[in-house]
């Protein structure tokens, strides 16, 4: 038996790893994990093991071979493609919308700009038009986890939450035209209790009504510290503008409201860092900022004061992931102390409407939801929810803030006033809606009758809408 | 031939010696050494003259003995006499003088002794066992048989009479708040024996009020029990339970002390319950419970609800599944290609 290393070079070895202590540590992989000097495998090798002879009888000639050996020329070599960059990424945030195996569903009708404030769509699962599917792709709103890709087109059910959204939106279009109403909104709910689709479709409701909609799909996103960051010149205390994320998110803002946009024209004087032809309308000038994004937040800073002068349509922002914002961001200051999300100019401008210092002069709904799936701890969010919950529900007792728990003061001010839409389970009858729908659609192969329905609301935690979705689409038991 | 008197006498003497002398049993008094090897001398008498005078006397009294014993014999009836002697010798044949020697041990049977009687020889002899004992295994058994006799006799005869000593249980009154727990370990050693615990409620405390009580919980830290409000203290520092007592004592008074001088009544510091953690009972809403009006109720609404749905159903207005895949399935698939056999190879060839 050899010895791991040649002995003769044993020497050699131990001074070179002396000197070049430093260099053999980093190269972590390339050094072995044996010791220099080891009798032990040859002490413990097992007796019974054969000795390698190494001389096999060549096969015959002609005689096939079995040859599992992974590398060149082995039967057992990988020949598949290689998935080429960012490849798997898009497979994996990829939105499908439609599957071509479910049946089109005969009464399912569409929303529409007169219906969807309608009292009369609420339990009933409609149809989302084209044009709106569009504009929610384009912001972002259709999610991986969400089941669009079992039916036929997307629909949504009108629930019970939804149709509160849409009193909000006529109570803010009722408004007089001096005193547009502001109305924020957090949604909070259970895991899978369709927090994500209920910010969908408030963005749908405004799409129908001719809203401009401004999305921040998910928050992590901004705060996660994968955008290139620079502190906005003149702001005190400093505050940091992410160029890329911003004009995607103007690139976003002009192909969702394209329509809207393209009418309105800019009527004050923006300057702007880049060179902007005389005449133009607020599509181009966020389109001019979606292609410059060295211009992007003075592009978006102008885009939101034309937006905001009177005679402009109402905005709906809605952002996901709310806790991903209500604490420090993955970015560094300059003096290598971590940022807090607030001070992202993106987040600011969000948050200050969140939390009533900014209101919108046409009228607006701020959305945010949070998540229950992945989301830091945020002890101040939590606290401010169930203090807001307890405040609506007009309880005599409010929870009290735990002393001995880290509190972001910030966070707690930001949070001071909101208002909490909870996203419950599914009425019975709202379950026996979507699961109609679900029947019709040819995905769920059974009679929809009192009994069945009510096994299945019972099966998802009393009509937990995702879970009904998995206990009644998604499973095959 | 000897008498028979002297037959009577040595008779005793008759069997061999089983028991090996060393396993006699010797006085509880133990041989002490004189402090001189040589024997005392007297002055009036000389030493050797006192040992002959000592002999002559012990003869001349064992004889006067069996004079007394003679006379004593001839005395009894004379008849009675010979048959009490003819019925000894026809039990034992005694007739030769060497019938009353008594037979010497044998050395060999003694040194294997009684259990080893008839086994081979093995070995040396044993140094601790001679032979005349049952072995330490059975000596163990039974010395765990006694101790358990013992406590049997204890558990009946001592155990009742500890009742006498049991005092009526009294309520502890406002004046003695504390509750003290010593630990018993009935005599053995223990490192916890010294161990003292107090428990007092803090609402028990005689002259305070409410700001000075939250003093109080606040000082006493993770040993105050928010659930119970009660705080409970222990010391095992001393190695007697009466110092660790002293010491609880001394430091609950102290404590007091403190709690009531409201200089610094930490106002400012929040309670700090971090160490206590609530039991959630998880309990079913009451509305939930199954009276018999709900259960009506709930019957009566799953039969409207069966009404309705058989309605649907003869209406066909109820969605199934099942039959909706049915229908729209032969739309959907495009029409099989029909299958034409392909004619035969074999034959071709």
């Amino acid at each position: 038996m050899s010895s791991s290393i040649c002995l003769r070079r044993l020497p050699q070895l131990s001074s070179e790893s002396s000197i070049h202590s430093s260099i053999g540590s980093r190269n972590l992989l390339s050094s072995t994990q044996t010791s220099s000097f080891s009798t032990s495998t040859a002490r413990f090798a097992s007796p019974l093991m054969k000795k390698k002879t190494g001389q096999v009888a060549a096969p015959k000639r002609g005689a096939k071979t079995l040859n599992v050996k992974k590398g060149r020329g082995g039967s057992g070599r990988d020949t598949g493609r290689k998935p080429a960059i960012g490849e798997r990424k898009a497979l994996r945030k990829r939105i499908v919308l439609s599957n071509t195996n479910a049946l089109e569903v005969p009464t399912l009708q569409d929303l529409t700009k007169d219906n969807v404030l309608d009292k009369a769509v609420e339990g009933k699962v409609m149809g989302i038009p084209g044009e709106v599917v569009d504009a929610l792709r384009a912001v972002e709103a259709f999610k991986t986890s969400q089941g669009w890709s079992l039916f036929r087109r997307p629909a949504a059910l009108m629930r019970k939450e939804t149709v509160q959204i849409a009193e909000l939106v006529k109570q803010v279009e009722a408004g007089e035209a001096k005193a547009k109403q502001t109305i924020r909104k957090v949604l909070v709910g259970d895991k899978m209790s369709g927090k994500s689709t209920l910010v969908l479709q408030g963005l749908m409701i405004a799409l129908l009504r001719n809203w401009v909609v401004i999305n921040l799909p998910d928050a992590k996103d901004i705060v996660l510290g994968h955008t290139e960051y620079a502190p906005l010149p003149g702001s005190t205390p400093t505050q940091y503008y992410q160029e890329t994320y911003t004009a995607t998110l103007l690139s976003q803002i002009a192909k969702a409201n394209s329509e809207i946009l393209s009418k309105i024209q800019v009527t004050s004087k923006p300057a702007l860092p880049i060179p902007t032809p005389p005449k133009l309308n607020l599509l181009k000038l966020a389109e001019l900022g979606a292609a410059n994004p060295e211009a992007s937040w003075p592009v978006f800073v102008a885009l939101w004061k034309e937006l905001t002068l009177p005679g402009r349509p109402p905005i709906m922002m809605a952002i996901d992931n709310l806790a991903h914002v209500m604490r420090n961001s993955e970015y560094l200051s300059a003096d290598a102390k971590p940022v807090h999300a607030h001070d992202l100019t993106i987040v600011r401008h969000f948050v200050d409407h969140l939390s009533g210092t900014k209101t919108l002069p046409n009228g607006g709904i701020i959305l945010a939801a949070e998540t229950k799936s992945n989301s830091p701890a945020c002890p101040a969010l939590d606290y401010s929810i169930q203090l807001a919950e307890a405040r609506q529900l007009g309880r005599e007792v409010l929870p009290e803030w735990n002393p001995y728990k880290v509190v972001d003061m910030r966070v707690m001010e930001c949070l001071r006033n909101m208002e909490v839409l909870r996203s419950n389970g599914l009425s019975k009858e709202e379950a026996r809606a979507i699961m109609e729908y679900y029947a019709a659609s040819g995905m769920l192969r059974a009679k929809v009758d009192a009994p069945f329905v009510s096994e299945r609301w019972t099966l998802a935690g009393q009509g937990n809408i995702g879970e009904l979705e998995r206990a009644s689409v998604r499973a095959r038991i | 031939m000897a008498s028979i008197a002297r037959r009577c006498l040595f008779s005793s003497y008759r069997s061999a010696r089983r028991i090996s002398s060393r396993s006699v049993s010797q006085p509880a008094k133990q041989w002490q050494r004189s402090l001189s090897c040589t024997t005392a001398r007297r002055a009036d008498k000389a030493p050797w003259d006192q040992a002959e005078n000592e002999e002559g006397e012990d003869l001349s009294e064992q004889e006067a003995r069996w004079a007394q014993l003679a006379e004593d014999v001839s005395k009894i009836d004379p008849k009675f006499q010979a048959r009490a002697a003819m019925k000894y010798l026809d039990d034992f044949e005694m007739v030769e003088e060497e019938d009353y020697e008594i037979a010497k041990d044998d050395p060999k049977a003694i040194a294997q002794g009684f259990w080893g009687e008839g086994e081979e020889e093995d070995g040396g002899p044993d140094e601790d066992y001679y032979g005349d004992d049952i072995t330490s295994l059975g000596h163990g058994e039974l010395e765990q048989h006694r101790e358990l006799r013992e406590y049997a006799r204890l558990a009946a005869w001592e155990l009742p009479l500890l009742s006498q000593l049991a005092k009526p249980f009294q309520l502890p009154t406002a004046a003695t708040p504390f509750r003290f727990r010593y630990t018993s370990y009935l005599g053995e050693k223990h490192p916890a024996a010294n161990k003292v615990v107090v428990e007092y409620s803090v609402a028990d405390m005689p002259d305070m009020n409410q700001k000075q009580r939250d003093k109080l919980i606040k000082l006493a830290g993770p040993r105050y029990n928010p659930g119970s409000g009660i705080i409970k203290m222990s010391c095992e520092m001393f190695d007697t339970q009466d110092q660790n007592k002293r010491f609880l004592g001394e430091t609950i008074k102290k404590l007091l002390d403190e709690a009531k001088d409201l200089k610094e009544d930490f106002s400012d510091v929040p309670f700090d319950f971090r160490h206590h953690k609530l039991k959630v009972r998880p309990q079913f809403p009451a509305e939930w419970a199954l009276t018999p009006e709900r259960k009506q109720y709930l019957e009566e609404k799953r039969r409207k609800q069966q009404q309705i749905d058989y309605e649907r159903d003869n209406l066909g207005t109820l969605t199934d599944g099942k039959k909706i895949i049915e229908q729209a399935l032969p739309n959907i698939l495009p029409s099989m290609p029909e299958m034409v056999a392909a004619p035969n190879q074999r034959l071709r060839r």
